[in-house]
């Protein structure tokens, strides 16, 4: 794997069956849950070897049982050999 | 802290996505600056639709490398859909038009001839050499332009200019005549000025959302992002959705409803039936702001005036006549659409019906209506328009936070340029029109010509200049911004015969070789977006500025460069008569770049080095070849029409303060912008002593019109036995030529589909992934057929979306448009569909 594509997606539910669309997501490859909102925000983060494969991603998320609404936040894109090299934050 | 450059990434994509959810992640530092040194970031507003997101784009070696959503823009808090996430791929396709190319033979132009490269010079030789040929031979009605509600402020006003005054012609349209026209010609009939008066911050005020054949979800999902976390977080919040068949929006729908297509007319007055019966009429609104107009009615269907549909339409020479009505008078129309006969006619159930009409009826309830195409393609689409107004007229519902009636867009810029500019045959600037002459009198002076430069007469609108071209009225012709081969209805009869007219000369100005620039003889390759410094005015009357990022490739130039440059071609004795000139003889000698553009007002900037606050420096093209700030100087004299316009309330700002702020609402007074129109305490140009004031009508009063059901031009019948409505889907955007050059877009969603109800399908052989022929009276083309996903057709309708170049859905819609509002109905033909 040398490309790094990692995204933040704000996916929307309906609190009540917030708990089913968290799970349904987590089931998809990439994706993971950090946290979630009372008010039914699920904060995930994606990452995929390709931006076909984000993309791809991007349209299971979309299509993902319980999902009212999904915005792009956050997007790193680089396909230089990179991902295990230190940075200073 | 050390991380990996992967931990690190991923932390910051949860911080950021954490704050755009109003919540924080325990463990994780808030946003670390993750934006990379080398990159430079700066503000532009999206180049896709007409919500106006503001996105950062970062550059870096002169090249865009990622864009990302703008946390400070207050349209859309840091968020992006993911056409926008693809923004800084778009400039970067592999079939970038980088030269002109002209149909050649043996070195000559020949209209059958294959493209061949030549040079800016020789391109507009021959292109200046046709339009005098044209403008001697049938004067200034023979040359037209088709541009574009993609065209930035300044493209608009530039190519207005140069067609109005310098060849004396109001033969220039923008695409925007196919999705905006309705609500332009509903806004003016009944409130006498253009665009909505409340903005984007209604969807934190409101306590209902009526979805009138929008399909904001896929469409505006930024918008729909707010609507969603409103409905969710605001205690009995209530959505209904209308439209012809299931979308993606029905998920969130307390009101469902699916009616048959064009009943929405019979449902809109039900409505209005329904306020007046349950005795919810805001009668001291209605007294004092509005009067009561009944519309002519059997108005046609804008076809050929010898088709059988024109030949017995009573009042389609006076589709938009009108006659005073008595409140009486008008509740006696209405009451003809009570419950019984609605939901009959439209197939709604009786209660959705009445669901819907008590979220307008109650007065507690704050209620926004959006509509997008499903309204404005509509042959009655100026009537939907009106009659949705009728709603928020009579409740009083209207100019205030959380209540208003709402007309959304589908390009960035169709408000700020095609309307606000008035790229129209029949308008000028900031809501002045040809007709009035006091209107073109005020527009000579500020742009300093001869007075009769103005025709009074408008030209041909968008449609009649595919008819026009194919019975060659217009020769030579513009077509920039937008694909109109693929776009326009009914293109084998009534489009692409005009292009290849042996007597028509086609110019095309494209980023791409798309299907309407394969069509042209002449093809001018365009700077796009961030390779040049621009202006985009979004739905809610939101102006945005942004500037050069980076150089565009090749020998592409921004359509402001080729307009302006072209003007150089003409002397003003070429395009003026001598009773003209004898009243500037000033001019005589000058070209029409002297006397348009380098004219003391527009060349009055001196070339300077365009920074941000930050200090970063950016390159301006236009600037660095024409001597002067272009851009400024044509803003500031734009700028005019709304200072001291005859129509008030147009006002804009300082052309500086745009490049700070993202963006300002007009109208723009003393540096403040205006969020909702017409009441007193939002709008400064509310009168003294009234609590609302409609002024666009001379009378402060606006219009409720009576307007009845009529049927749609073509129905199902027993050959043509299904409704084709067209439309699009989330990751295509309009025809597909910017976004299906991304490849990850293409991927998830190759090739078009049509969505049709799987017992229609079963009962025509055909099955899930089958592929089917759609045909109707004008052109038949194949598709797959889909019966699940996310568009779920009753029985006896399908949907197709229209991205896909290479099945060209408009082989087979019908040009009728409204009447009033000359923009065609793609929602609604007959088509038949059977195996291949």
């Amino acid at each position: 794997m040398n490309e790094l594509h990692v995204s933040g997606v704000l996916v929307r539910s309906r609190p009540e069956t917030m708990s089913r669309t968290q799970a349904g997501l987590e089931k998809l490859d990439g994706v993971e849950v950090m946290t979630t909102t009372p008010e039914g925000h699920i904060v995930t983060v994606v990452e995929c070897d390709s931006n076909s494969a984000l993309a791809d991603a991007f349209q299971e998320i979309q299509n993902s049982d319980g999902v009212l609404s999904a915005s792009l936040v956050y997007h790193y894109s680089d396909d230089s050999n990179v991902p295990n090299e230190e940075v200073t934050s | 802290m050390k991380l990996s450059r992967r931990e690190f990434v991923r932390a910051n994509a949860a911080a950021a996505t954490a704050v755009a959810a109003g919540t924080t992640l325990p463990g994780i530092k808030d946003a670390i600056a993750a934006k990379e040194e080398t990159i430079r970031w700066d503000k532009a507003p999206c180049r896709f639709c007409g919500v106006g997101c503001s996105v950062l784009v970062g550059t870096r070696d002169g090249r865009i490398v990622a864009t990302q959503g703008d946390p400070d823009a207050p349209v859309n808090r840091g968020l992006n859909c993911i056409k926008g996430y693809f923004l800084s791929k778009i400039q970067y396709g592999k079939d970038r038009l980088t030269q002109p190319l002209l149909r050649m033979t043996d070195g000559e132009y020949d209209k059958n001839g294959e493209f061949t490269p030549i040079s800016w010079d020789a391109a507009f030789d021959i292109m200046a050499e046709k339009w005098k040929g044209a403008l001697n031979d049938k004067g200034p009605t023979s040359v037209g332009m088709f541009g574009s509600g993609q065209w930035t402020v300044w493209e608009g006003y530039a190519a207005s200019k140069l067609y109005k005054a310098g060849f004396r012609s109001n033969n220039i349209e923008p695409n925007a005549r196919h999705c905006m026209a309705s609500a332009v010609a509903g806004f003016i009939r009944t409130f006498g000025s253009d665009e909505p008066m409340g903005v984007y911050d209604d969807l934190e005020h409101a306590d209902a959302f009526v979805l009138w054949g929008s399909n904001m979800a896929e469409m505006h999902p930024i918008l729909w992002s707010r609507l969603t976390d409103r409905r969710l977080t605001h205690d009995d919040c209530k959505v209904a959705v209308l439209s012809t068949f299931k979308n993606r929006n029905f998920d969130l729908a307390d009101i469902p409803i699916v009616f048959a297509p064009q009943t929405d007319l019979a449902i809109l007055n039900y409505i209005a039936n329904y306020i007046i019966e349950s005795g919810n009429v805001n009668e001291e609104f209605l007294n004092q702001y509005v009067n009561i107009r009944k519309g002519n009615a059997d108005i046609g269907y804008g076809l050929r005036p010898e088709h059988g549909l024109e030949v017995n339409a009573a009042n389609n020479d006076k589709a938009g006549g009108s006659e005073p009505m008595s409140f009486e008078d008008y509740a006696k129309f209405v009451a003809d659409y009570d419950l019984d006969y609605t939901s009959k006619l439209s197939g709604v159930p009786k209660e959705n019906l009445q669901a819907l009409a008590e979220l307008y009826a109650d007065p507690d309830r704050k209620v926004v209506s959006y509509w997008t195409m499903g309204f404005n393609q509509h042959t009655r689409g100026t009537w939907c328009n009106n009659l949705v107004y009728n709603l928020h007229l009579l409740t009083g519902k209207i100019s205030q936070p959380g209540n208003g009636p709402f007309s959304l867009t589908g390009q960035p810029s169709a408000c700020g340029t095609a309307r606000e500019v008035g790229t129209f045959a029949h308008r000028l600037p900031a809501d002045l029109v040809v007709m009035n002459e006091a209107h073109r009198t005020f527009t000579e002076d500020v742009w300093k010509l001869p007075k009769g430069t103005l025709s009074g007469k408008p030209a041909y609108h968008a449609v009649l200049q595919n008819r026009m071209l194919k019975d060659g009225k217009i020769n030579a012709y513009w077509v920039m911004c937008n694909n109109n081969m693929q776009a326009a209805a009914n293109m084998n009869e009534e489009v692409f015969p005009g292009y290849r007219n042996p007597d028509n000369f086609i110019v095309v100005s494209d980023p791409y070789p798309t299907v309407t620039a394969m069509a042209a003889d002449l093809i001018l390759p365009t700077a796009m977006w961030a390779e040049k410094e621009g202006a985009y005015g979004n739905a809610e009357r939101r102006t945005q500025f942004w500037r050069q990022q980076v150089d565009a490739p090749g020998e592409a130039r921004s359509d402001l460069w080729q307009l302006v440059e072209f003007s150089k071609r003409f002397n003003v004795e070429e395009v003026w008569s001598e009773e003209l000139l004898a009243q500037k003889p000033e001019y005589k000698g000058k070209t029409l770049f002297d006397v348009l553009y380098a004219n003391g007002v527009v060349d009055k900037y001196p070339q300077q080095t365009v920074t941000d606050g930050a200090g970063n420096e950016y390159g301006n093209h236009e600037m660095d070849h024409f001597g002067f700030y272009l851009q400024k100087g044509l803003y500031n004299e734009y700028r005019v029409f709304g200072l001291k316009g005859p129509k008030k309330g147009h006002d804009l700002g300082e052309f500086d303060d745009y490049h700070a702020a993202r963006g300002m609402r007009w109208p723009v007074v003393d540096g403040k912008e205006t969020l909702w129109r017409y009441r007193k305490g939002y709008d400064p140009f509310v009168a003294d002593g009234k609590e609302v004031d409609f002024y666009g009508k001379p009378d402060g009063k606006a219009i409720i019109f009576a307007l009845p059901y009529e049927p749609a031009a073509e129905s199902p019948d027993e050959e043509f036995d299904l409704w084709l409505v067209t439309g699009r889907v989330l990751e295509h955007w309009h025809s597909g030529s910017m976004t299906q050059r991304v490849p990850e877009l293409y991927r998830a969603f190759p090739d078009a589909i049509v969505y049709m109800h799987p017992d229609d399908a079963k009962a025509r052989g055909l099955r899930r992934g089958a592929t089917a022929k759609l045909l109707t009276r004008r052109g038949e083309v194949t598709m797959k057929v889909e019966t699940r996903g996310r568009n779920r057709p009753p029985e006896g309708l399908v949907f197709a979306p229209w991205f896909d170049a290479r099945r060209l859905l408009n082989k087979l819609t019908l040009d009728a448009t409204c009447p009033i509002s000359k923009e065609t109905d793609f929602k609604k033909c007959a088509v038949k569909v059977t195996p291949v």
